[in-house]
């Protein structure tokens, strides 16, 4: 390993890329501290069940079932949802395990669902959320077979309506190609995506939202899934499914790519068996020697040297998503995230909290940027800077630094250092508005530097 | 032909620098008063590729109405699809003498499209797919988008035609409509650009001199090294960005029509409409993976593209006028919309009565739709049934999917060629086009 010792480029990129952003404290309190300690620190996540409950949970609950105790549901697509967007982001901001959201989020676009009529409703997807969460740093196979019979994905591929003699291929196809071995190479065939389907039969939700196993709807004749007998287990036979892709020495590899992809960097595409990067394959051993322990191989991947100096020259860095800019920012500034205006600017930037694009979930890297998405990250800024405003006085937000002082600002978002061209770019704007009003400066500082190459970029 | 703003300051020194960037020329229409349209605009083709997004059930959009020559294709259709298979007589039949014999119709819920086959306007072709069928709905996108199976070129089939055009940085000629540019309009050197709407592409500060210094500061991102890659690509979109803002900036605004695929569809019109130098455009509309509820889900699905194509063409959604009129006849005559999807489906349904849907299949048909006569283009696209339709097997053993009886590239290359004045050397060496497609004038 490198340098024992943390550099605030250290600081702001480690939590830049896992943590929602660094805010100044955390440069002051980390910069000269032992890197493997500020891992740690982020590691050190109590199981949700031994915690006392978190400051959120009446706001989450309402919003998981209504006054009456029964299902919330959505009656105005996908809008209804900003109630719990808005909670989410919250909970972002404010929790002292961001590592647990960050990988809530992480696994909320592996395993992608969205609202649907008259399922899921949004008590399903708040279920799923917190299903999530209590697995987010646990073991990933205990995770994707509580995934399989999750009432939101269920209904979101059809596994509720997955019965004999036709069964549903729905969920068995995206089992194995999203959710655990990917395709590179592919190593399933067409039959055991069938012959998984047949397995999976057999799931429904009953009346309370849980998940139920009906015999009568189960198909109990002889099945293959990768060459391996896995019939006569009945209600069980989700879980051999699971065990055996997880056994194939490519799912380790598939997961670890996931956790550099949406952590580190993208790897270049290559065969995840022959080729797999570097990187990539250290973190799958650790997922198969750990038995599938999410939280042994992010600590692998953090501690790595290939992770803390991955290299910006070979494009290895990460685009901030949306709701990372969203939260980041509020948070370096001690303003609220779920703000009306951010939500909207958080859709028009590409990312919508419980309504992924598609199943395949979030775009990655490059495919976050296109004209009308920086558009939305430029906006941002200035809404923000409207909000740092209306909030100083009653929330006594420490005053932002002058304008003029372009590094002080970037340090407030967490930046420990900004790039010649990017401070270029801000002095030529404040140069030309040199009779501008104070507020005037402020925002456009704010809104420069956080749609600059720096900031979205980590 | 106009420069932008960028291109002004530069070349009076006004904007430290920005000189550095790649000169980007944008070709204003009339409606800017500045110049008239660039003729090499106005007399080009233009191709809009509606994407129908999750693998839509042709053989429920292009139904078989009967039993043709010693084929069982209505027997076997009805046998398997018994909750969301058509009667006859609810199909809008494909009745033109041509295409009379092979008993085909249209979804009920395409009245639009229907009047336009019947005026010859509309090309299908029957089994399209490509070799070796891949079953997921992002293999499979990947490859109709790059018009390559392999999937050894990571660029689309549209984008390498702008790279053989040779396009500059932020020059609309690609139009991606929808938050996030899309694989088929990204080539090897060049790509398109991808905008959410017209109104939208406007900062929330708005325009004029107060701003340009934010604005023109936000455009000097693009300057970050390139020893950066992934910084140095953000801050050039920061820099294409602050383009098209100002290009777009006096562009009509399209009507709301309440239909998201329609307001995509008149984002498209107006893009042509004015100008502004776009050639290529694509649009996806979402929500065809019908696993379950297809009958009901479909028509929805269509009645929703009905009316996109509808205010494409007469500017009005359901029989309501938007206020566009018809679509310019100079630019009717040059447009070909062209209808595709990542895959077909299944033949046989699973499921019962409402719930009923069906799997992820195989292929599917294509359609083009064009403009009725010559017009000023030598190449015209000629309406009706192209291609065979894929067997059903029999009553007695169905078929499980529809397999390709016409590979996707010789469609792409036929409208390469035809239509747009291009080949790709890719397809070239392996398809040839699809004979009957196009006629010349």
């Amino acid at each position: 390993m490198g340098n024992p010792t943390a550099s605030a480029d250290d600081v702001t990129r480690l939590l830049g890329r896992v943590a929602f952003g660094a805010t100044e404290a955390d440069l002051d309190a980390w910069t000269g501290k032992p890197y493997a300690a500020l891992v740690e620190h982020l590691l050190d996540v109590p199981a949700i069940a031994t915690r006392a409950p978190a400051v959120d949970e009446a706001r989450r609950l309402s919003l998981a079932v209504d006054a009456d105790g029964r299902f919330v549901r959505i009656d105005d697509g996908t809008d209804g949802l900003d109630g719990a967007r808005g909670w989410w982001l919250e909970r972002m901001r404010t929790t002292p395990y961001p590592l647990e959201e960050r990988m809530t989020l992480l696994w909320h676009g592996h395993f992608a669902t969205g609202p649907g009529t008259p399922y899921p409703n949004q008590s399903m997807l708040m279920a799923q959320n917190q299903t999530i969460r209590s697995h987010a740093l646990g073991s990933f196979s205990s995770l994707v077979t509580a995934m399989t019979i999750d009432p939101a994905m269920l209904y979101w591929l059809n596994g509720a309506e997955n019965a004999p003699p036709e069964p549903n291929e729905n969920y068995a196809r995206e089992f194995f190609e999203l959710f655990t071995l990917g395709k590179s190479p592919q190593v399933y065939s067409e039959t055991d995506i069938r012959e998984a389907a047949r397995a999976f039969t057999g799931w429904t939700v009953d009346f309370l939202g849980r998940p139920s196993f009906k015999l009568a709807r189960h198909d109990r004749g002889r099945k293959l899934v990768l060459r391996r007998d896995i019939s006569d287990l009945g209600e069980k036979e989700h879980l051999a499914v699971a065990e055996v892709a997880l056994a194939h020495p490519v799912a380790a590899r598939f997961i670890a790519w996931k956790l550099v992809a949406g952590l580190a960097y993208e790897p270049v595409p290559a065969n995840l068996l022959a080729r797999p990067d570097p990187l990539v394959r250290a973190v799958a051993d650790t997922l198969r020697a750990s038995s599938w322990d999410i939280r042994a191989a992010l600590r692998r991947l953090l501690l790595d040297d290939r992770f803390r100096a991955a290299s910006p020259a070979r494009g290895q860095q990460l685009v901030r998503q949306p709701v990372d800019v969203v939260v980041s920012a509020a948070k370096a500034l001690g303003v609220s995230a779920d703000g009306s205006e951010q939500l909207h600017l958080l859709a028009e930037m590409g990312q919508r909290l419980f309504a992924p694009p598609n199943v395949g979930g979030w775009p990655v890297e490059r495919e976050w940027f296109s004209p009308s998405t920086m558009i939305a990250r430029y906006d941002f800024g200035l809404a923000l800077h409207r909000q740092h405003i209306l909030g100083s006085a009653e929330l006594a937000l420490d005053p932002l630094p002058p304008p003029d002082d372009v590094p002080a600002f970037a340090r407030r978002l967490g930046l420990a250092r900004v790039s010649p061209t990017t401070v270029a770019a801000v002095r030529r704007y404040l140069d030309r508005r040199k009779d501008a009003g104070v507020d005037e400066r402020e925002s456009y500082v704010l809104a420069l530097l956080l749609a600059s190459p720096d900031w979205m970029v980590m | 032909m106009t420069v932008t703003r960028r291109q002004l300051l530069g070349a009076s020194g006004a904007a430290v620098g920005l000189h550095v960037l790649a000169p980007v020329v944008v070709r204003a229409g009339a409606a800017f008063g500045q110049t008239g349209p660039n003729p090499s605009t106005r007399t080009r083709n233009r191709l809009v590729v509606v994407f129908l997004e999750g693998g839509n059930d042709g053989l429920n959009m292009v139904v078989p109405r009967g039993d043709v020559r010693g084929e069982p294709r209505y027997s076997v259709y009805r046998k398997v699809r018994p909750a969301i298979g058509y009667q006859p007589d609810e199909l809008l039949p494909l009745d033109r003498p041509a295409d009379r014999p092979h008993l085909m119709g249209l979804n009920p819920a395409l009245p639009t499209l229907h009047k336009l086959s019947r005026s010859g306007r509309v090309a299908v072709v029957q089994g399209v797919d490509y070799p070796d069928h891949n079953y997921s709905h992002f293999t499979s996108s990947d490859i109709w988008q790059s018009g390559e199976p392999g999937m050894a070129q990571r660029s689309g089939w549209l984008g390498r035609h702008l790279d053989r055009a040779g396009i500059g940085e932020g020059e609309l000629r690609g139009v991606g409509i929808g938050n996030a540019l899309p694989l088929i309009l990204r080539g090897n050197k060049r790509q398109g650009i991808g905008i959410a709407s017209i109104g939208a592409t406007l900062f929330s500060d708005g325009t004029g001199a107060a701003v340009d210094p934010a604005h023109e500061a936000f455009a000097a991102f693009g300057r970050h090294p390139i020893a950066e890659p992934l910084r140095h690509y953000a801050g050039r979109q920061a820099a294409v960005t602050v383009d098209v803002v100002d290009t777009l900036a006096r562009a009509p605004r399209p009507p709301k029509t309440g239909v998201r695929v329609a307001d995509a569809l008149l984002t498209a019109r107006v893009m042509l409409e004015q100008d502004l130098g776009a050639e290529v455009l694509f649009l996806a509309t979402s929500g065809f993976d019908t696993h379950s509820g297809q009958r009901q889900l479909q028509e929805r699905l269509f009645r929703d593209l009905d009316a996109g194509l509808q205010a494409f063409y007469d500017g009005s959604v359901n029989g309501t006028p938007t206020g566009l009129g018809a679509l310019r006849a100079e630019v009717r005559d040059r447009t070909i919309i062209m209808v595709v999807s990542e895959f077909g489906r299944r033949i046989g349904e699973n499921g019962v009565g409402q719930g009923a849907g069906t799997d992820h299949g195989a292929a599917a048909p294509v359609l083009l739709i064009g403009p009725a006569g010559a017009g000023g283009t030598r190449h015209r696209l000629v309406g009706g049934l192209h291609g065979d339709h894929p067997p059903m097997g029999t009553v007695a053993a169905p078929a499980d999917n529809l397999m390709m009886t016409t590979d996707l590239r010789r469609v792409y290359q036929s409208v390469l060629e035809a239509w747009l004045s291009s080949s790709d050397p890719y397809f070239e060496r392996r398809q040839k086009p699809l004979p009957g497609l196009f006629t010349t004038a």
